[in-house]
């Protein structure tokens, strides 16, 4: 059994940049040449160096470094009922991704990242591995609607058929598990973040688990009000690469729940130092909101973008700051 | 009232320009092929909108990467740095980093004014789309060293340059984007400033109507104001599928610009398919009470974030709540 510490432990967003076959392995279960079991064994490789580098530097509660998502929504959307394959659309420059359509009722079909999970957790060497999905509201947003017409049903439809995978995980053990809502900062408005409430009740009414919520990138200061009313345990926010410019907005809102604390630069290649993360650390702790025990030290968002060197010191230097700060608070 | 109709701008790559557009960045194929396959499909998106009878026609843009890349990656003075969400859309921008004052010396937009003028037929009009200088300012990232003011009365100017030269502009209609007044913390930095910058960007400009457009949301209260007081503008348009009420509300409570409006009536942002005759039907509502001489519709903003396919039936959509409404009003 691994203890968490109590003040400031360290966790991660979720991706990680992906390692091995990860990227073969997906372009051959696109093309049909993997089942999807067959694909889940192949990726654990994967996962795997994952976790050594997790382990390397430290993190406590860890991810299965999403290594199987090709991309956070398409991955979802490919095996839930109701949504079919979309066509090409641009993403930036020229890069793609099949946007994904909802043609008919969202339903549940079968666990769709409980394997990897249970897997990474199987070699995390005690550690608790984070169970993570993307949030209804961000796969409604990201995808076509071409059934529902109402963007709060589908948000609703879709919190009901993740609720199932949530079950899933918290059956298999999961003591951790958080929805990702990026699009929730796109559009900062209470009535979005309203839906994205009622929804959060659904995901985890009743479950015995941390239930955490992460939103990154935009105006999380126009929100913050609002998402404190989320009926989740914790708050993950991203603080570095907008220079913790939402930290006094926390004070502002009477910030109650669990923070996760974002202190590393996702979109850098400069590897944040130890003392730097400690200042930033320090940053957070001078506004005497959060007891140390609230308070979690993470990425501003998924690594997947950075090179895996990069990523790893990042994540070394992020815990060993997070240690120095046991000693000061 | 005169109706017209145009696509706001923006049409989605097709899978073949996808590649040499790859093959191109990667020095597979040389310019001269790379420009024989845009001018094909420069061909199949008029051909789109010739097929639904547009008379003001766009060129698609579907070769620029973003709103801003064309003048940031060919103009002195600014280069596209890192990636950023563009609005509230699951797309990304390069910032243009300006360092210095912007200098274009390449000329591009009047290149591609002519490749398009060279596709119209004599009754119809070219559109040409650029970014205005608010919104160009306020998505880039200023270390030049003066104020955010300054830069967007350079970008202001740099624009104006592309612009007067492009030859034979009385066959063009201009359009000038400024999604970026729909935002508080962009519009803010430039309020009571834009009759300084949009005379600077419009100086001795000779296109046969002058368009700014606002879209994703409305724009803010003060912004609208000051858009209907510009001189030199011809026509505010609107983006009415994302909020009908207070696009509404701006128009009756502060009019509209020299007796013209414009309207983003069909979602660009969905491949749902409107009904037509409904949308023509609500649109009659809000202008009917309205003293217009003039109605541009439009799609609410650009076609480039949906597939293909749904780009030409959306302007087909577009094209039959213009006919509904021209019966109807004229
Ligand atoms: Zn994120």
């Amino acid at each position: 059994m691994y203890y968490v510490p109590d003040k400031f432990p360290t966790t991660v967003v979720g991706s990680y940049p992906k390692l091995g076959k990860a990227e073969d392995l997906i372009r051959q279960r696109k093309r049909g040449e993997l089942g999807e079991d067959e694909f889940h064994v192949l990726v654990q490789e994967s996962i795997q160096e994952v976790i050594n580098d997790y382990l390397w530097a430290g993190v406590d509660i860890l991810s299965d470094g999403e290594q199987s998502r090709e991309d956070m929504v398409v991955y979802f959307a490919e095996r839930l009922e109701g949504y079919v394959g979309g066509e090409w659309v641009r993403i930036f420059d020229n890069v793609y991704f099949r946007k994904p359509v909802v043609a008919g009722k969202i339903r549940y079909k079968s666990p769709m990242a409980i394997e990897d999970w249970v897997y990474a957790s199987s070699i995390s060497q005690g550690r608790p591995v984070k169970a993570i999905l993307t949030g209804p509201y961000t796969m409604a947003d990201w995808s076509f609607d071409l059934y529902y017409g109402d963007r709060r049903e589908l948000v609703i439809e879709l919190a009901k058929a993740l609720r199932h995978e949530i079950e899933g995980f918290v059956k298999r053990g999961a003591r951790y598990v958080q929805v990702d809502e990026p699009a929730l900062s796109t559009r900062p408005f209470k009535d979005d973040v309203d839906i994205a409430k009622e929804a959060a009740k659904i995901l985890f009414h009743g479950l015995d688990v941390k239930s955490i919520m992460h939103v990154c990138f935009g105006r999380i200061e126009r929100i913050l009000e609002y998402l404190l009313e989320i009926p989740v345990d914790q708050l993950d926010l991203e603080f570095k690469n907008s220079n913790f410019r939402l930290l006094p907005f926390l004070a502002e809102y009477g910030f109650n729940k669990e923070l996760g604390y974002g202190v590393i630069d996702v979109h850098s290649l400069q590897v944040e130092s130890i003392n730097e993360v400690l200042s930033d650390i320090e940053k957070l702790m001078k506004t005497g909101i959060l007891p140390p025990e609230k308070i979690y030290i993470d990425p501003d968002c998924g690594l997947k973008r950075l090179p895996r060197e990069i990523a790893r010191q990042k994540l070394r230097n992020m815990v060993e700051a997070a240690k120095k700060a046991r000693e000061v608070w | 009232m005169n109706v017209e109709f145009s696509l706001l701008g923006g049409f989605p790559r097709s899978r073949r320009f996808r590649h040499a557009i790859r093959d191109f960045e990667e020095g597979a194929i040389d310019e001269a092929t790379y420009m024989s396959v845009y001018l094909q499909e420069l061909g199949r998106v008029i051909g789109v909108q010739n097929s639904f009878d547009y008379k003001i026609l766009i060129d698609g843009q579907f070769d620029w990467h973003d709103i801003l890349r064309p003048f940031s990656s060919s103009w002195r003075g600014v280069y596209p740095s890192s990636l950023l969400r563009y609005f509230d859309n699951n797309f990304f921008y390069r910032i243009p980093v300006f360092h210095g004052k912007p200098e274009p010396y390449s000329f591009f937009l009047a290149r591609k004014a002519k490749m398009l003028a060279g596709m119209l037929d004599k009754q119809e009009l070219g559109k040409i789309v650029v970014p205005g200088p608010v919104t160009f300012t306020g998505l880039s990232k200023n270390m030049t060293g003066h104020d955010d003011f300054w830069l967007a009365s350079k970008i202001a100017e740099a624009l104006n340059i592309e612009l007067r030269k492009v030859n034979s502009s009385e066959r063009f209609i201009l359009q000038i984007d400024e999604p970026g007044l729909s935002e508080n913390e962009v519009y803010g930095r430039f309020r009571g400033e834009l009759k300084e910058l949009y005379s600077i960007l419009l100086r001795d400009l000779s296109f046969s109507k002058i368009i700014v457009s606002v879209y994703f949301r409305a724009p803010v209260e003060k912004a609208y104001q000051e858009l209907i007081s510009l001189d030199g503008v011809d026509v505010i348009s609107l983006d009415w599928v994302d909020d009908k009420k207070t696009v509404r509300k701006l128009i009756n409570e502060y009019g509209v610009k020299g007796g013209g409006l414009g309207l983003g009536v069909v979602d660009a942002r969905s491949i749902y398919g409107e009904d037509p005759e409904i949308v023509a039907g609500e649109v009659r509502k809000v202008v009917e009470s309205l003293d217009l001489k003039f109605l541009m519709l439009t799609t609410s903003t650009w076609l480039e974030l949906i597939p293909f396919r749904y780009a030409a039936k959306k302007a087909g959509i577009l094209a039959s709540i213009a006919l509904y409404l021209h019966r109807d009003l004229a």
